[in-house]
């Protein structure tokens, strides 16, 4: 009996201990809910429609949770993702081939990576003004060369990134965005890289004493996201056949959401992207299953943030009972 | 140490050159400190302006967002009158797109600098009060543009009558339902995917909207979302609707950002035939879906002329002139046979 009782828990204890759980909970009973309301939830199609906008938020939420690992934050994604797409698209119209003007795109990105880095790492300033400040300088530089005006000239070739699909059904961005986070979960679990993040994050002084240079991880995983952000907003851009001057407004507080809720410890030190991919996939199930079931507009913001309390507070629950178990 | 002292330097290299990038945008005419704006200072201030003023004046637009396909136009249409009267001006707005705080304490900077003359626009009619009172006491001709508060605390405003808007949309809708290419179309679900549900004159639209169509389908399912200026969050909302409302065969864009991605939608799922779209705005990207025939139409809205008129307005009210409070801009519809017409009018405007 005693044994018994000292199995369960164990294999209990090993349940609550993934992170992931907190998530995986709330989403299921979510999906079960939508779909008994409307049956639609559960085709194909609208499960890609779903994956497609988690797929938005994954790109640059993946490398986002290595940079919460590190116990570090950005919040100038948005912006850059608008100006990964407008310098893109810029290139393109003035006949730059498309792999250069993405090239240019992601190299705008970098440089706005480069100079955050070394802003917070090499002048040891703090990372949430930081990012904030450049938030609003890459914004207004998107304003001043665009006017406010959406940048056309996709080519052919261009918008197949972010409208074409697989087999006429899987959108090419969702199959990019699991790539993306497949390699990341690879490098945070079975590297010696994604293990030094944990302890950059975990104990920095601890991490610089055992050899890990902690200012060079921390600039890494800073210009890694800036890049991926540009990404993000090239595939935008490649949807939509223009760059939009407020593409991705707003989504670093979506993504870190996202990251968040999967398990992510803003304080850093602990984390996973397969969490995040669940962070990622639950938001866009909440807005996209609060039309299906037909709730009223009004009332829609209201049940996201309160979906969304209630899957913070069931992880804590399961990180109290994986404590005791 | 040694990067803090490089970055300080850094930083005011950027801030010297941003100073200087900002000011070859305008004239030297600036007697407030704006979160972000362009002053016109135009290019004949001896120009005769007609007004019984007999001087040249200083016109503050404050704005709730700098460029753009909407605000743009009424920048380029405020600069052209004020170039025409010889007058001197700035086009100023918060540093954050529709923050209705920040327009406030940009209206108390023009108050307390004396303009001669404010346009604006509010959003929060109640927020306004108390700026507006100090201006009307101080004797500033105050002119809102495509919003409004009261008569006694403005002169008066121009902008797309929100009621004449919806109902504008309704019958464009009703036409086409009448014409061959929809005549198998039995019943009227629609949705009107506006910027916010908080947007005043947009839930007034939409009622004006839902009213013309239920006099003609008094069934018709009528969907009101949101879009947030998001050309994604429209593109999913659109698809999550024609989930849940599978007879879905209408839908109406009621933001200028969020209507390329309605139409990239349609495009993409090869829609055009299965639904009536209504686009807004006539930016060249809009105007290029409805060419294609993407979009059925695209409804303008004339900011060039809310911006244009509104100085003429300024001029009038100096002028001893009595205005009537409302003035309609009107709206154009802009079907794929138009557009060309429509492009050589934003042209000889000197938009795109």
């Amino acid at each position: 009996m005693g044994e018994n009782t000292k199995t369960n828990d164990s294999i209990l204890k090993k349940i609550l201990s993934k992170n992931e759980i907190g998530t995986l909970f709330p989403l299921v009973f979510l999906c079960v809910v939508v779909t008994i309301i409307n049956p639609n939830f559960m085709t194909f199609s609208n499960i890609m429609d779903v994956f497609r906008t988690a797929s938005y938020y994954l790109i640059v939420g993946a490398p986002l949770t290595l940079l919460l690992i590190a116990a570090d934050m950005d919040l100038s994604i948005g912006a850059v993702t608008a100006l990964g797409g407008v310098c893109c698209m810029f290139a393109m119209r003035a006949g730059v081939p498309m792999v250069p003007s993405i090239l240019i795109g992601l190299a705008a990105g970098a440089l706005i990576g480069i100079f955050k880095a070394w802003i917070i790492v090499d002048c040891e300033l703090p990372a949430l003004i930081v990012t904030l400040g450049i938030q609003y300088a890459v914004n207004g530089i998107v304003s001043i060369t665009t006017r406010g005006l959406s940048v056309s000239g996709a080519t052919k070739a261009f918008k197949v990134l972010g409208q074409g699909r697989i087999f006429g059904r899987i959108y090419l961005t969702v199959i990019i965005a699991l790539i993306i986070a497949i390699i990341y979960q690879l490098i945070l679990s079975k590297t010696k890289y994604g293990r030094s993040l944990f302890a950059v994050g975990g104990n920095p002084e601890t991490a610089r004493l055992a050899g890990i240079p902690v200012k060079k991880r921390r600039k890494e995983i800073h210009v890694i996201v800036s890049v991926f952000a540009a990404l993000t907003g090239i595939l935008m851009a490649s949807r939509f056949s223009s760059a939009q001057t407020n593409a991705g407004a707003g989504t670093e507080l979506t993504v870190m959401a996202a990251a968040i809720i999967g398990g992510t410890s803003l304080f850093g030190g602990s984390g996973s992207v397969i969490g995040s991919i669940l962070g990622c996939v639950l938001l866009a199930v909440i807005s996209n299953g609060l039309v299906l079931i037909k709730v009223d507009s009004f009332w829609q913001n209201l049940i996201f943030g309160i979906i969304l309390l209630i899957s913070v507070a069931i992880d804590k629950y399961r990180q109290k009972l994986s404590n005791a178990a | 140490m040694k990067a803090r002292k490089l970055l300080a330097v850094l930083l005011t290299m950027l801030l010297i050159v941003s100073l200087v990038g900002c000011g070859s945008t305008g004239g030297n005419n600036n007697s407030t400190n704006p979160s972000s704006g362009t002053n016109t200072n135009p290019s004949n201030p001896a120009a005769d302006n007609g007004s019984n003023t007999g001087e040249s004046q200083n016109i503050m637009f404050v704005s709730i967002v700098t460029g753009g396909v909407a605000w743009g136009s009424a920048q380029k249409g405020f600069e052209d009158a004020l170039s025409e009267l010889g007058w001197t001006g700035q086009y100023v707005s918060p540093t954050k797109a529709n923050d209705t705080a920040g327009v406030i304490d940009l209206l108390d900077t023009a108050v307390t600098n004396k303009a001669d003359g404010i346009i604006t626009v509010i959003l929060n009619p109640d927020q306004a009060t108390d700026v507006l009172s100090k201006a009307r006491a101080a004797n500033i001709p105050v002119v809102t543009c495509n919003t409004f508060t009261t008569e006694e605390l403005q002169d008066c405003w121009i902008g797309t009558d929100p009621t004449n808007m919806g109902i504008t949309q309704a019958e464009t809708v009703l036409n086409l339902l009448k014409s061959e290419k929809y005549s198998s179309f039995d019943h009227v679900t629609a949705c009107y995917i506006q910027t916010t549900l908080q947007t005043q004159t947009q839930n007034q639209q939409y009622k004006a909207f839902c009213e013309r169509i239920k006099q003609e389908y008094p069934n018709a399912t009528l969907i009101q979302e949101e879009c947030n200026s998001d050309a994604a969050i429209a593109a999913d909302k659109l698809a999550a609707l024609l989930k849940s409302y599978p007879d879905l065969n209408v839908v109406v864009s009621q933001d200028g950002y969020g209507c390329p991605g309605i139409a990239n939608y349609i495009e993409s799922e090869n829609l055009q035939d299965k639904l009536i779209k209504i686009g807004i705005d006539d930016s060249p990207e809009i105007l290029d879906y409805v060419s294609q025939g993407v979009l059925d139409c695209t409804i303008a809205q004339d900011f060039y002329k809310m911006g244009y008129q509104s100085v003429y307005y300024i001029k009038d009210i100096k002028d001893g002139k009595k205005l009537p409070f409302d003035n309609d801009s009107g709206t154009i519809v802009i079907t794929p046979d138009k557009v060309q017409e429509h492009l050589d009018l934003l042209k000889s405007r000197g938009l795109y």
